[in-house]
């Protein structure tokens, strides 16, 4: 046996112990590394390093070129920015700056190649076991949801993963040569895992909630997360927009780049770094008033906290879509708490400053977000028609517990989900409002809070509207309920904007920015707005009833 | 509840959309039997075993499994680590060997290293595969890829089996394998249940049937049973002699039913309702009252017929 070939065997050995623990991780090992595999991984992360390298290498000043000229990389310029030599006549280099040029450009393609590369490769991986239809007999294993994803998030890009280990040496030499302290390293490695942990867990259950789009999931999501990656390494690089000092700060925190301001810092390459995001523009970030990122730890932990707390959620409704496909994605009793989680955080980015017209931009912004996650909740909240046509027929048959229709409207796991949404929204709201109180807006109190009242009921009017869809006979339903409620959201402002209409005109009373047109609204207005609202809630609530019950009683034909 | 039955479901119902797919069946299955549920395509025989192994939720109804209540959500790990499941398309991992998939499996449901090695030794004897265990998967024929599904199924020693349609697609000699392979299995004390749309696949294996039609249990008990109980014998007696003569003694005998005459002869052909030595019996009584028979033919109707017709009697 050669030398190599003994290595071998041990390091398979020492997998297997290891797989002891998680079968599904050896199956995708062996599954994946196989020669081929292996030496393509290794050549593309070299061939990456090199050109990383190169383009570095190729911005220093040119040896064989004795005319001055300009270069990122020199100590001192002379007065029309030319390169100083010294008194041998070589090139005086600022290598510091160099390492540290090649480390944060590693970072980031370290970093969107697991993030890009890992997303597309788990929900491509899971959607084909959905398709074949093996997942279901792993799902009935002993095995835990935990126990099986985690092996498929540690297995599933581990060819990436090999890519990825292999810059190790020259990540480590540039930080090295950059002058960074290893405690940095550490933390940032630490939340680039928590990041991608963030992510991957996002992907599976992406892959898990859904069977429409199936060929088309992979490439969309793995999609939007480069460009939202692009779009903060945009930012990063150019401190383009990059603290907006509103809810927009809580995405634009939640990555790993953001610790990268840190590492320049600790270089001490002073006069350089303007070219990156500096940690000064971090210092204007407050959370509930907090300036947490004043230093590098207290954003670390606020960024670890920060993805434990989603990551939490996640797997929650992880596990529940794993261990049946027909729950909910959440329980009705975790999505008030998670609404809880939401407007926690979203509040404490929306109030960081006291200007009373920024904080009413701000306002607006939350409103906008609050949206989206609500329409997001909507949908991870419907149950199946099926489950909801079983619900109608069967409930009087069923347990006790579930023939109380209020508990099981706010409880029930088979139960119509706009209930709850209805609770949900009243959860946002009472958090909101002494945020309101307190702070000074230009707008009276009073106002803002009207805006927030009309925003609110709008959105659970969407919601009613979704359910009111979901439960017609059309096949495409799902699809439809989809494009009514974007339709309904888009375009009555886009079609005020077209026709010139002001800001402040009544008619934005109903679209989902009310807030808008607030100040100049007539309290009689408001209020007849507020009512015409729940007008339209009761009847499109009655009309949901009737459908209900419609649906309980229909007609049942036998299979022939 | 009812220890004594491995399975037992009572007023089981399955509903897509406005499609009953199993309507409010009941099932009893007794410990070691093997089990065959018969009926046309789309008759609900998938449904129900998906309902019963735990993959589809039922609308309405119970499920036992030895005794204890069963569904999807349930923690019952004991009995869910005891189940094993193969559905009719046996899907595979093109990318593993034979023996890594069998590992992965038998890794998934626990079983311990010291005994995970010869376990698969074993399992891969019973299916005869051991000879094909460094194959990848895609290699394989359709016969092997159809008994590896099996292996795996099997693998962790359950003691109930769910097989749809295992036979179904399979040259003779396969389904023969398969068959010494089932019959193993029972000796072994497996409680199996078998699905398939031919009763010729089942007939020899199983203690007992039940027919589906339509999402119905149409009947079910011992398969001599059911042939006792619904098939229809015949018998075509030829008479040289006066055809009153022999009605009038016909009438006499209890088991048979009617007769038609059949036209331009004297023969005729006779329904009737006991078994084999019935017959001798009614044979002897007419020779005894000097009737001059030329032909006495019993016949019993083809078990295929027997169950087609059952299930579209009672189903409508
Ligand atoms: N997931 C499903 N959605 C809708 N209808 C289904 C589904 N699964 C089965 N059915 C219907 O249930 C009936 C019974 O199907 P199945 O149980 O597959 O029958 P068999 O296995 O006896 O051929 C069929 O009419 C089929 O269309
Ligand atoms: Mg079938």
């Amino acid at each position: 046996m050669t030398k190599q070939h003994k290595l071998l065997v041990k390091a398979t050995k020492s997998v297997g112990n290891l797989s002891e623990l998680n079968p599904q991780l050896l199956r995708e090992i062996k599954g994946r590394l196989k020669g081929i595999n292996i030496i393509i991984a290794v050549c593309l992360s070299l061939v990456v390093q090199l050109f990383i390298v190169i383009k570095h290498l190729g911005r220093l000043p040119d040896l064989n070129y004795q005319i001055k000229q300009y270069s990122r990389y020199c100590f001192s310029y002379t007065k029309s920015r030319k390169c100083h030599t010294n008194l041998l006549g070589h090139w005086d280099i600022n290598w510091q700056l160099f390492w540290l040029d090649t480390f944060i450009a590693l970072s980031i393609v370290i970093i969107i190649a697991l993030l890009v590369g890992g997303v597309y490769l788990l929900i491509s991986d899971l959607i084909k076991e959905q398709q074949r239809g093996t997942l279901s007999f792993i799902q009935f294993s002993p095995q835990s949801a935990r126990s099986i994803l985690t092996g498929k998030i540690l297995g599933v890009p581990i060819l990436l993963y090999l890519a990825v280990l292999l810059t190790f040496p020259l990540h480590s030499i540039a930080a090295f040569q950059a002058g960074i302290s290893l405690s940095l390293i550490v933390g940032f490695d630490i939340t680039v895992i928590a990041f991608c942990w963030l992510f991957y867990s996002l992907a599976l259950l992406f892959s898990l909630i859904s069977t429409n789009f199936v060929g088309f999931k992979p490439w969309l999501a793995s999609g939007l997360v480069g460009l939202f990656l692009l779009l903060i390494r945009k930012s990063f690089y150019y401190n383009y927009h990059a603290v907006s000092n509103n809810i927009f700060d809580w995405a634009f925190l939640s990555n790993p780049i953001t610790i990268l301001p840190y590492f320049i810092k600790q270089s001490n390459l002073l006069s350089f770094y303007k070219y990156y995001l500096s940690v000064e523009h971090l210092r204007d970030i407050s959370f509930y008033g907090q300036h947490l990122w004043n230093s590098s730890s207290a954003a670390i932990g606020f960024i670890l906290i920060n993805y434990y707390v989603w990551q939490y959620w996640i797997w929650q409704g992880i596990k529940r879509s794993f261990d049946n496909p027909n729950n909910t994605t959440f329980s009705k009793k975790q999505s008030y708490w998670i609404t809880g989680c939401f407007i926690f955080y979203a509040l404490g980015f929306t109030l960081q400053t006291t200007k009373s017209g920024e904080l009413f931009n701000n306002f607006l912004w939350l409103q906008c977000f609050l949206l989206c996650f609500f329409l997001g909740l909507m949908a991870l909240l419907s149950p199946k028609y099926q489950t909801l046509q079983d619900w109608a027929r069967y409930r009087h048959q069923s347990k006790k517990s579930q023939r109380i229709l209020s508990y099981d409207l706010l409880f029930g796991a088979k139960s119509p989900g706009i209930v709850a949404i209805a609770i949900n929204l009243a959860i946002a709201t009472i958090y909101t409002i002494p945020a309101l109180l307190i702070f000074d807006f230009t707008k009276s109190s009073q106002q803002v809070i009207w805006g927030l009242i009309l925003g609110v009921s709008i959105i659970l009017l969407y919601g009613l509207i979704a359910q009111f869809i979901l439960l017609t006979k059309n096949t495409k339903r799902a699809t439809w309920s989809l494009i009514t409620v974007l339709a309904l959201v888009i375009i009555p402002p886009l079609f005020l904007g077209i026709a010139g209409v002001e800001d402040s005109s009544n008619a934005f009373l109903i679209t989902f920015l009310p807030t808008l047109a607030i100040e100049s609204a007539q309290f009689s207005t408001i209020i007849t707005v507020v009512l015409g609202q729940w007008l339209t809630i009761c009847l499109t609530g009655f009309a949901i009833t009737k459908q209900l019950r419609q649906l309980g009683k229909s007609e049942t034909t036998l299979i022939s | 509840m009812r220890p004594e039955f491995a399975i037992a479901a009572y007023g089981l119902t399955k509903r897509f959309d406005n499609q009953i797919s199993v309507n409010d069946l009941d099932l009893e299955i007794k410990s070691g039997e093997v089990y065959g549920l018969i009926g046309a395509n789309g008759a609900g025989k998938t449904t129900l075993i998906r309902m019963l192994a735990g993959v589809e939720e039922p609308t309405l109804g119970e499920i036992y499994l030895h005794g204890n209540l069963f569904s999807r959500d349930s923690n019952n790990l004991t009995i869910k680590r005891r189940i094993g499941y193969l559905p009719d398309d046996y899907p595979l991992y093109d990318d593993l060997t034979v023996w890594d998939y069998l590992d992965y499996f038998a890794r998934l449901y626990r079983i311990p290293a010291s005994r995970r090695h010869h376990r698969i030794y074993e399992v891969l004897d019973l299916i005869q595969l051991g000879n094909k265990r460094k194959s990848l998967i895609v290699n394989l024929s359709r016969g092997m890829k159809q008994r590896l599904s099996l292996a795996r199924t099997i693998i962790h020693e359950p003691i109930l089996l769910f097989l749809d349609e295992p036979v179904s697609g399979l040259d003779p000699i396969s389904r023969r394998q398969f068959r010494d392979i089932i019959k193993v299995l029972q000796e072994a004390g497996m409680t199996i249940l078998i699905s398939s749309h031919v009763l010729s696949d089942l007939a020899e294996l199983c203690t007992s049937v039940g027919i589906m039609e339509l999402g119905f249990l149409v009947e079910g008990g011992s398969l001599k049973d059911i042939c006792q109980r619904f098939a229809r014998q015949q018998i075509i007696i030829n008479t040289l002699g006066d055809l009153a003569t022999l009605e009038r003694e016909l009438k006499k005998n209890s088991l048979v039913r009617e007769w038609e005459v059949i036209s331009g002869s004297n023969r005729l052909k006779v329904n009737f309702a006991g078994d084999n030595s019935d017959s001798a019996e009614l044979l002897r009584s007419l020779i005894l009252a000097g009737v001059s028979l030329t032909e006495f033919q019993y016949t019993q109707e083809d078990l295929e017929t027997i169950f087609l017709k059952l299930g579209h009697q009672q189903a409508s």
